[in-house]
């Protein structure tokens, strides 16, 4: 198993307020696990305490992460072990080229690997084949960190750095927010072309549409800080059916019961 | 200037009335070395004024923020016999490898095994140094100016003959070795019409005491000119460094200067630009980085004279630990300045609760058709900045650094010549490692 969640609980760093109550999860590689919730469920802090952000604090339970502890490990030490985030709203940082982050990135995982460092004439070779992968523009490499980028911009960004990164596990927080179809598709597409039987994806979404382009094996839905039913991919085209209400009332029924 | 006898006398602390009295004393024994009637005059003014107005103190508006109690507790002298050592090593390490039209300054007194021959340069360029004149002196209100004017012994002239652009960079080059030792720096640069020069300005010590730089700067630029500076100031953390620059520019005119503060304890880079001609432009940018106790002070002045001129202007801070930064900056635009484009801004990075930035952007503007701007921010580091390099597998050390050294280096955006750029960003990053 790459990814073991077991009864995390996790509440807001600043406030002490309650947001995941016992979750659990199971990821195996290769696979591709969809978890949706309407909003409040608390999607994107599961998505931030399995990233390392110190937002949040875990209360309870445990992660394990191939074989080692997540939750001992600090964010650098989590991407380097293999674990990508796509940003729901990725950061801008001005005057750091795109190319400078990422070598730096890639660097920082290929350390941990135990490869040596590539230099720019390695990296740009290896670059040039993912940014064909991506159908990147090449002025993107040279323009600082999603300085500029409009939203579509952004989230193809986070995905060619997935496609550099190559990770064992990817979240993805609601990448699709505010995207166009045809940037949609373009995520999707990418998503799609990194799936591999060692790579496993977790996609965060509120909405069926990206679902309907990646096909995922699992689909999770998240509610008041919990898995409160898990299906294939057919329980996507139930909650575009009858929304999230019915599920949550036969849960609600359930817990009064 | 006022007369010196209409000046009221200020109350100076003893501590002040007796550093004026020291540098009276320098004054006066080169007074006594010199024949030239209308310079011992002129100094002789200078160190009256001084003695009557006084040290520039903190209840002085300019000067709040920026204090000389350390300086004025050190007796610098000027002239101290012999050199100290100069490491080669040491020197190697502060020179760009690309080529220059090189002058080196040890303790205010020039170098010529460290020079250039200037016999050697391209027609066109002449920079030589000679005893200072009365013209040379600034007359003015500023004490370091007065001290200027009472202490500079020489002045270096460089100037670009019409219609030469000179392609190479001239570097000159300031070295302070002995303790104590103040060097007091008089240069006067005409670039005449059409002419093109690139100026690179280094002062560095070797010494493990307190040195003090106080430069005199004046600049003309005829029609058509243009000039690049740029101004590395990297003394040791104990130095003190003032400098005060006069810009005249004539039309269509190109001034583009930029500040390097890294060291020294306190310093103070002041500009005065004047645009006088229609359509002359200036840039004028910063880059400081302080840390421990130092005070890095930037100021400008943009005298917005005639019609259709720019000004741009980028200033960056960066202050770890105790530091403090100063930035003042005044846009003036006259009357009959109209369509005048004038940009200002300030920017800062904090990287310890303990560090502090002051900053007044200022604009005084009599003329009714012009665009103009100020802008400061100061902050500290965008923790989602970090986390977002963090999660892409970059430790949380670099990542701070790689983003402060983004926001440090902004001003090397508008550095044209690549290997210029590069040294600059070499003797930047160094610090920040």
């Amino acid at each position: 198993m790459l990814l073991n969640v077991e009864n995390l609980k996790a509440e807001v760093a600043e406030d002490g307020k309650q947001i995941l109550k016992g979750l659990n999860l199971q990821v195996n590689p290769g696979e591709v696990h969809a978890i949706m919730g309407p909003n409040g469920a608390g999607k994107s802090t599961f998505s931030s305490v399995l990233a390392g952000r110190e937002d949040y604090e875990v209360t309870e339970g445990t992660v394990d992460f191939d074989g080692e502890d997540l939750l001992e490990m600090d964010a650098e030490e989590r991407a380097r072990k293999g674990l990508f985030l796509a940003f729901q709203y990725p950061v801008e940082i001005p005057g750091v080229s795109n190319k400078l982050f990422m070598q730096t990135a890639l660097n920082a995982i290929r350390e941990e690997k135990g490869l040596p460092a590539l230099d720019m004439f390695d990296f740009d070779e290896y670059v040039q084949e993912k940014m064909e992968l991506m159908g990147m523009r090449k002025d993107m490499l040279e323009r600082s960190v999603n300085v500029g980028f409009s939203g579509g911009e952004k989230k193809r960004n986070d995905i060619f750095q997935m496609a550099l990164l190559e990770p064992k596990l990817c979240i993805m927080d609601e990448t699709d927010s505010g995207l166009d179809i045809d940037a949609l598709k373009v995520v999707a597409n990418g998503v799609n072309s990194l799936r591999d039987p060692n790579r496993s994806f977790i996609v965060v979404t509120h909405y069926q549409r990206l679902l309907d382009y990646i096909k995922p094996d699992f689909v999770h839905v998240l509610y008041d800080g919990k898995i409160v039913k898990s299906g294939g991919f057919e329980l996507v085209h139930e909650l575009e059916d009858q929304g999230y209400d019915s599920i949550i009332q036969s849960h609600e029924a359930q817990l009064a019961g | 200037m006022a007369a010196v006898n209409s000046i009221k006398p200020r109350k100076q602390s003893p501590v002040a009335q007796k550093a004026i009295e020291h540098y009276i004393g320098l004054s006066q024994s080169l007074n006594a070395k010199t024949q030239n009637q209308m310079l011992s005059a002129k100094r002789l003014d200078a160190q009256k004024k001084l003695q009557a107005l006084g040290l520039p103190m903190r209840r002085d508006e300019d000067w709040q923020y920026t204090s000389l109690n350390h300086w004025m507790q050190t007796a610098f002298e000027q002239n101290l016999p012999g050199w100290g050592k100069v490491n080669p090593d040491q020197l190697k390490a502060i020179l760009p490898i690309f080529g220059t039209h090189r002058f080196v300054w040890i303790d205010g007194v020039f170098s010529q095994d460290l020079s250039c021959d200037s016999a050697s340069l391209p027609s066109g360029l002449t920079v030589e140094s000679a005893e200072i004149t009365n013209a040379d002196l600034v007359d003015s209100n500023h004490a370091f100016e007065l001290l200027h004017d009472m202490l500079a012994e020489n002045r270096t002239k460089i100037r670009v003959q019409k219609n030469v652009a000179i392609e190479k960079p001239v570097e000159l080059v300031y070295i302070q070795t002995q303790p104590k030792s103040l060097a007091t720096l008089s240069l006067d640069v005409q670039v005449e019409e059409n002419a093109q020069l690139t100026l690179i300005q280094q002062v560095v010590s070797f010494a493990d005491e307190p040195v003090c730089i106080n430069g005199v700067l004046q600049m003309e630029l005829a029609a058509q000119a243009i000039c690049k500076q740029y101004v590395v100031q990297d003394l040791n953390t104990n130095d003190f460094y003032f400098n005060n620059q006069h810009v005249h520019q004539q039309a269509s005119s190109v001034f583009d200067t930029l500040y390097v503060g890294l060291g020294a304890e306190v310093s103070r880079h002041q500009n005065t630009v004047n645009l006088c001609g229609e359509y002359a432009d200036a840039s004028q940018n910063t880059i400081a980085f302080g840390k421990g106790e130092q005070t890095i002070d930037s100021r400008t002045d943009t005298q917005h004279l005639a019609p259709h001129c720019n000004s741009q202007q980028l200033h960056k801070f960066v202050l770890d630990e105790q530091s403090r930064g100063v930035f003042n900056g005044m846009i003036y635009v006259a009357k009959g300045a109209q369509k005048t484009d004038g940009q200002m801004d300030n920017k800062n990075l904090l990287l310890s609760n303990n560090a502090k930035m002051d900053t007044k952007p200022q604009l005084e503007i009599y003329a009714d058709d012009v665009k103009c701007s100020h802008g400061c921010a100061s902050g500290q580091i965008d923790e989602n900045q970090v986390f977002y390099c963090q999660a892409r597998g970059i430790h949380q050390h670099d990542a701070v650094q790689l983003i402060t050294k983004a926001f440090l280096l902004e001003p090397l955006d508008n550095v044209s010549n690549e290997a210029i750029r590069d040294w600059l960003m070499q003797r930047v990053s160094k610090l920040l490692a």
